[in-house]
């Protein structure tokens, strides 16, 4: 089934080639008409900072060990969030999905929250859980749950049906249905669930921090801002930008690898 | 006999009211707690005063133009690059790579750049709206069975007809549910940044009833916009079943 690589990997590389040679290239360019764009603006230091100042402000803000003991505290509040993300998202995913009128009842009550602003709740975290660690963890973990969820429940819809009957009346157990049926059917949307509720809940943290904190990324941010310290905040924007997108590929190529072993 | 859902979950909601009143009534934390009639009395002040109306116009209007912002750029854009397998095969990556990041880390360069006031939540918005509308007019443009295009051309077709007459009602399906998710975000956009830096609009009157520690107005807040978002999303779904609707029919 699978083609030999030998044969068809170099065309395949070759077009990754041109494609990652035009990106940097357009990049190149992009960077030099910003450079060029703020030389000749007054006052571009406080609109667009040119390239020149961002980078060491880069280099700056790498070196800065306090810089990464905020980003530390981010970090371990995305992964208390996205691990307590997971396991309520499966637990009421399976809870839920498993019972077809309950399903029809909560997943669009589930559906709905999703897609609602859950900025409208930040003042109840903050009322009930104060404003640090725990209640960064707990929003976090609120924009995650409910994407896991909803993939648990919807993996669970497409289950077949006559497949379950079939091999309940040739006497498998729940435990052999669970094992060979169910679970292979979740697996592919809960990988899916699981790599968007680390991204939604790295965006629940920074907004949590972003109103009121004390420490982590978005208090850096803020301070950044009000200092008046562009550059800087341009720094902080594409260092965080860039783990995103780092953390988002590894989680999307590790994915694709999981779910290509899984046929 | 069972309950059709809807009812099921109108009970649902009766039964959670029910019991936030019991708890108010036990009086254990009345801080966080009030009771509904409470709720209710404050919703009705915000009511009366025009505060509440104001600030929902605000925040109504820099939602509406974020849309219009977004799909006025991301709708061109999207339909040129996705005619071109090529420019697909460059763009598209990038654009999903950016909208992976968690856009809100931009806000404060907004904020320094174009202040509290209403432009910065409209720019917000817009760019929060505009990824899932550049990629839906993609992934449209894309749809497009070729085998539609050939019999076109064999029938005659001039280049202006296949796009207006296959391209585009082909794509138009993934277009609208394009605009339906790009203006869910817009309202997200618009309200945490209306919340993190505001003047005006619903989100800062919820940050700043929070900080007057009035739970009850922000109970009734939250339940209000909750309710406005899922009209909102319903009518969005009901628009779009109806531009989509010729798809069935094929």
């Amino acid at each position: 089934m699978i083609a030999s690589p030998r044969v068809s990997a170099p065309p395949r590389d070759l077009r990754a080639a041109w494609r990652v040679a035009v990106w940097l290239t357009a990049a190149a360019a992009l960077v030099a008409a910003w450079e060029v764009w703020a030389r000749m603006t007054p006052a571009s230091e406080y609109i667009l900072p040119a390239p020149s100042r961002v980078l060491p402000a880069l280099i700056a803000v790498l070196g800065d060990r306090a810089f990464w003991g905020h980003f530390r505290v981010t970090m371990v509040e995305v992964a208390l969030g996205v691990l307590i993300a997971f396991w309520a998202g499966l637990f009421v995913g399976l809870s839920v999905g498993t019972r077809a009128y309950l399903r029809e009842v909560v997943d669009p009550i589930l559906l709905g929250l999703f897609s609602a602003p859950k900025i409208l709740f930040l003042p109840l975290f903050m009322l009930a859980f104060g404003i640090d660690v725990l209640q960064k963890t707990l929003f976090g973990a609120f924009h995650g749950f409910f994407v896991v969820a909803v993939n648990v429940i919807g993996g669970l819809a497409q289950v077949d049906r006559e497949l379950v009957t079939a091999s309940r009346s040739m006497g498998a157990t729940r435990g052999q249905i669970w094992r060979h049926i169910l679970v292979p059917s979740i697996i592919p949307l809960l990988l899916a669930g699981l790599r968007l509720a680390v991204g939604l809940t790295f965006l629940g943290v920074l907004v949590a921090e972003l109103a009121v904190a004390r420490a982590g990324l978005g208090f850096v941010l803020n301070r950044a801002a009000d200092s008046g310290n562009v550059p800087r905040l341009f720094a902080l924007i594409l260092l965080i930008g860039a783990t995103a997108v780092m953390v988002n590929g590894a989680l999307s190529a590790y994915q694709q690898r999981l779910i290509r072993w899984h046929g | 006999m069972r309950l059709h859902p809807r009812w099921g979950r109108l009970l649902l909601l009766v039964a959670t009211a029910l019991l936030y009143e019991g708890l108010a009534r036990l009086q254990i934390r009345p801080f966080f707690f009030p009771p509904l009639e409470k709720i209710a009395t404050e919703l009705w002040a915000g009511w009366q005063t025009g505060q509440l109306t104001r600030h929902l116009v605000t925040s109504g209007l820099e939602i509406g133009v974020s849309v219009l912002l977004a799909a006025a750029v991301g709708l061109p854009l999207g339909l040129i690059i996705g005619s071109s397998p090529t420019l697909v095969s460059l763009v598209e990556p990038v654009l999903l790579a950016v909208f992976s990041t968690p856009l809100i880390i931009l806000y404060p360069l907004l904020v320094v750049r174009l202040g509290l006031g209403s432009t910065s939540k409209i720019i917000f918005g817009a760019l929060y709206a505009f990824f899932p509308i550049i990629l839906n007019a993609i992934a449209g443009m894309r749809a497009v069975d070729r085998d539609w295009l050939v019999a076109s051309l064999s029938m005659g077709a001039r280049p202006l007809d296949l796009v207006i007459k296959v391209r585009l009602p082909a794509a138009l399906p993934a277009i609208t549910a394009g605009l339906r998710l790009g203006l869910g975000l817009a309202v997200i956009g618009v309200l945490a940044t209306e919340y993190l830096a505001g003047v005006r609009g619903v989100g800062y009157l919820l940050q700043e009833t929070a900080a007057r520690f009035n739970v009850a107005y922000l109970y009734a807040l939250t339940v209000l916009v909750i309710a406005l978002v899922v009209v909102l999303n319903t009518g969005a779904t009901r628009l779009e079943a109806r531009f989509s609707h010729w798809r069935s029919e094929l």
